[in-house]
């Protein structure tokens, strides 16, 4: 298992597939092998194909999100993509979630030693639905998130616990990537990125703290509030 | 008529200006340290006329010739010799000596082992840190080289082992300190004799394992005095040798070494793993820092600035808040009680306190009037029952040029209130909280209140070690220290005692096993805190009263307590007789 970083319990809620167009095949157990299908048809070796299959810059997003790059996560999206996260909707590759990303998971999560971790790890089967085109997928990737954060109050209490390396919530739970892909240029971005709480990992990581600390939502959107989302979401999950 | 036993200062430690000194000021006045410290007792002669090396890992190697039993010359690293002053004194196979170096701001305390030609070395020094006169200290473990042996492997280390532990302790000077090691970071002291026992106050330490019986001790007074204290204590013979090297409250150096008799004064709980031995203290996700001397100090005062009048002012105008978001320090809070939802009641308080009428709206909004008053004032408030028959509440009492807000204990079995009254602004910081308890009774319907039974003041929990568990991920150890004074401990990842803090607090008896108390976080963020302690259910439920520069609020507390014990220390806070 890796580690890496993240802020919150709740990282990206909603569904994925609303951007996809066209007729979708569903393709489960075998995903990686349906996946570069499209890509072997257009003549490419199955490992080229592989290294550019949904599954693998999913891989990518992990291991760049626990890995703090930022820069180099937001060039996974594609120049149009949304992110929902923590309540508010991050829109545009080179606008909202290069603000999430460089600004808001920098500043706020990485410049902050308690805020840390991200620990993602497959631990059911996944499932990739490619559309018929080939242009186009959705994907559900589940995982294991350690997450943890910060007391951000300024008592006395917390202050002597940050001051001791602490003040921070630590758990465990089980998640899941809904995620929407499209083809640019022969290579696969991230058209919308949604994560949800499937709930506590007691059972999977035994003797863990499996219990969520409260973690606000967004609240203010930009420019109000300088690292906001594009906006709100109306139902939060 | 006889002069008083005690000479209680002026200003305890935490109100005391101490002089930001100078380098220039420190070197004058260490000049007289050169000749080494005073002691009461005789020193050791276990040193005059020997030579010792002494080897330290990552550390200096130290040639000493001891000329006689208070004159050495060192040479540090192969160095020119330096000649200085110096005392020793011995405890069981130790020997404890100190010595400055003269023309510099540093000195030595050594702790040598003879018995295993180990040796422990703390150098320190002054004008390390912003404020010049803190002492500042290294820890060097190393041996005593002799020709024709090898180095023994085995070194001094840290420990746990004294995590805990309490004593009292005698010096042979007449000075009596009551001293808790409820940490591996920090340690408490009383002093009985230099500041008559009001308040405890904490420093940051050392705990060193010399073996199983043998231990050493240190602490800075950091955000005080800086002066430092360190000692070799004997578990089982109850006996210290030391030394204190300092600047006192007049500035002047107090450089001496001591011997002194103990009593242990019980042992609380710790939490580590039973296998945890504490030679390491490892900090969470905050890397420690490598600079020399450095380790976590909780320094309030650089956390929390001291505000203005104006700027509390402003703060308030800008944001007051009671009740509103959830706060960490809430999370094991108990269920809010409506059951003063539609009552009308006064409560009437002794020596002149208030008389404050009410008329509970809901269960979460009041009003109240001073009695004579025909003005009603509408507030939020909280309420809680802490134990049958028993409601808490607050709110703050808007329109009052201080930002008055109040902490109510209902008794409705006993017809009784108790009233924690806080305020902002203290003579020595305008966004600290002051507060004033009040004992009185309830005025209402069908109760008819005592004439003489109070609530009253108790020193029942003193001595006494409970861990509070706000919410996930955050817990404290409060020990009570004085009747007049608590300290609190943030636990390690290891579940070993960290940082820790002290302030002065009241303990009201409520009932058995039941008490009002309140702590002011002075000298530090100005918080005022009114907590009900139930001990039999082992919940509390309280009152959080804060101006910052965020503004003002009024907030809940709440936390699930385990008892870690207890110290037998009452007996040294009663009225002194000749």
């Amino acid at each position: 298992m890796k580690t890496g970083s993240i802020a919150s319990r709740r990282a990206f809620l909603r569904t994925a597939g609303a951007s996809l167009t066209g007729s979708l095949a569903v393709v489960a157990g075998s995903t990686a092998r349906a996946s570069v299908e499209p890509a072997l048809a257009e003549g490419r070796s199955r490992a080229e194909a592989e290294a550019h299959s949904p599954q693998t810059l999913h891989r990518a997003y992990i291991e760049h999100v626990n890995a703090g790059a930022f820069d180099a996560l937001v060039d996974l999206f594609a120049p149009h993509a949304e992110v929902r996260f923590s309540g508010g909707v991050f829109v545009g590759r080179d606008q909202g979630i290069r603000r999430l990303y460089t600004g808001h998971f920098r500043q706020l999560v990485r410049a902050e030693p308690a805020h840390e971790l991200l620990l993602e790890h497959p631990w059911r089967k996944h499932a990739v639905v490619l559309a018929a085109d080939g242009a186009s997928a959705a994907a559900r990737f589940h995982c294991l998130v350690r997450a943890r954060a910060s007391l951000a109050h300024d008592l006395p209490l917390i202050q002597m616990a940050r001051q001791q390396g602490q003040a921070s919530i630590e758990w465990w739970e089980a998640g899941c990537f809904e995620s929407a892909y499209v083809m640019t240029s022969g290579r696969w971005r991230i058209a919308e990125l949604c994560y949800r709480t499937l709930g506590t990992a007691a059972a999977l990581v035994p003797r863990a703290r499996s219990k969520p600390a409260f973690v606000p939502s967004f609240s203010i959107p930009y420019p109000r509030d300088p690292l906001g989302p594009d906006r709100l979401e109306r139902q939060r999950l | 008529m006889s002069v008083p036993r005690i000479n209680y200062p002026k200003e305890q430690m935490h109100r005391i200006r101490y002089t930001k000194l100078t380098q220039e000021q420190i070197a004058e006045k260490l000049v007289a340290g050169a000749a080494g410290p005073h002691c009461v007792t005789a020193y050791s002669e276990a040193l005059a006329g020997k030579s010792l090396r002494i080897v330290t890992d990552n550390g200096p190697a130290l040639n000493y010739e001891f000329q006689s039993r208070n004159k050495l010359s060192l040479a540090v690293d192969g160095g020119s010799a330096s000649h200085a002053g110096y005392g020793a004194l011995s405890l069981q196979s130790l020997v404890l000596f100190s010595h400055l170096v003269p023309g510099t701001q540093t000195g030595y305390h050594v702790i040598v082992d003879l018995e295993r030609r180990l040796a422990t070395v703390f150098q320190v020094w002054f004008s390390g840190y912003t404020d010049n006169r803190e002492v500042q200290r290294q820890i060097y473990f190393g041996y005593v080289q002799a020709a024709g042996n090898e180095p023994p492997q085995a070194r001094h280390g840290l420990t746990n082992r004294l995590e805990g532990k309490g004593y009292h302790w005698i010096q042979d000077n007449g000075i009596e300190t009551l001293e808790l090691y409820p940490s591996v970071l920090y340690s408490n002291f009383v002093e009985l004799t230099r500041l008559g026992g009001e308040l405890s106050f904490c420093g940051p330490s050392d705990y060193l394992k010399i073996d199983d019986d043998l231990y050493v001790y240190s602490r800075v007074e950091c955000e005080f005095s800086g002066t430092m204290t360190l000692y070799m204590l004997d578990l089982n013979a109850l006996k210290q040798v030391g030394v204190r090297l300092g600047f006192d409250a007049g500035d002047a150096l107090e450089y001496y070494m001591f011997s002194g008799i103990g009593t242990q004064l019980g042992q609380i709980a710790s939490f580590e793993s039973f296998d945890d031995h504490g030679e390491q203290i490892v900090l969470g996700n905050r890397p420690q820092s490598t600079q020399k001397g450095a380790r976590p100090v909780y320094r309030p005062l650089l956390t929390n600035p001291a505000m203005t009048h104006e700027e509390v002012e402003a703060a308030v105008a800008k944001h007051t808040v009671a009740f509103g978001a959830p706060s960490p320090m809430a999370g094991n809070r108990l269920p809010s009680s409506s059951s003063l939802s539609g009552k009308t009641l006064s409560v009437r308080y002794d020596d002149g306190g208030p008389v404050l009428e009410y008329r509970f709206d809901s269960a979460q909004e009041l009003h109240w009037r001073a009695a004579g008053s025909s003005e009603w004032r509408a507030e939020s408030y909280e309420a809680w029952e802490p134990a049958p028959g028993v409601v808490f509440f607050g709110h703050l009492l808007g329109g009052s040029p201080r930002h008055d807000g109040v902490a109510v204990v209902l008794d409705f079995e006993n017809a009784l209130s108790t009233c924690v009254q806080g305020w902002l602004g203290t003579p020595y910081m305008a966004n600290e909280a002051a507060c004033k308890t009040w004992f009185g009774t309830i005025e209402m319907s069908g109760l008819t209140a005592p004439q003489y039974r109070r609530h009253r003041f108790t020193d029942e929990l003193v001595g006494r070690a409970l861990t509070w568990n706000y919410s996930q991920g955050l817990t404290s150890m409060h020990v009570y220290t004085t009747p007049y004074s608590f300290s609190w401990i943030i636990f390690l990842p290891s579940d070993a005692g960290g940082l820790e803090w002290s302030g002065p607090a009241q303990y009201v008896k409520l009932r058995d096993e039941l008490y009002l108390f309140n702590w002011l976080e002075e000298a530090c963020n100005g918080a005022l805190g009114v907590l009900v302690i139930n001990l039999r259910t082992m919940h509390d439920c309280g009152i959080g009263y804060h101006c910052g520069k965020n503004g003002l609020s009024m907030s809940a507390i709440g936390a699930q307590a385990r008892n870690a014990g207890s110290f037998d220390i009452r007996r040294f806070y009663g009225p002194k007789q000749a």
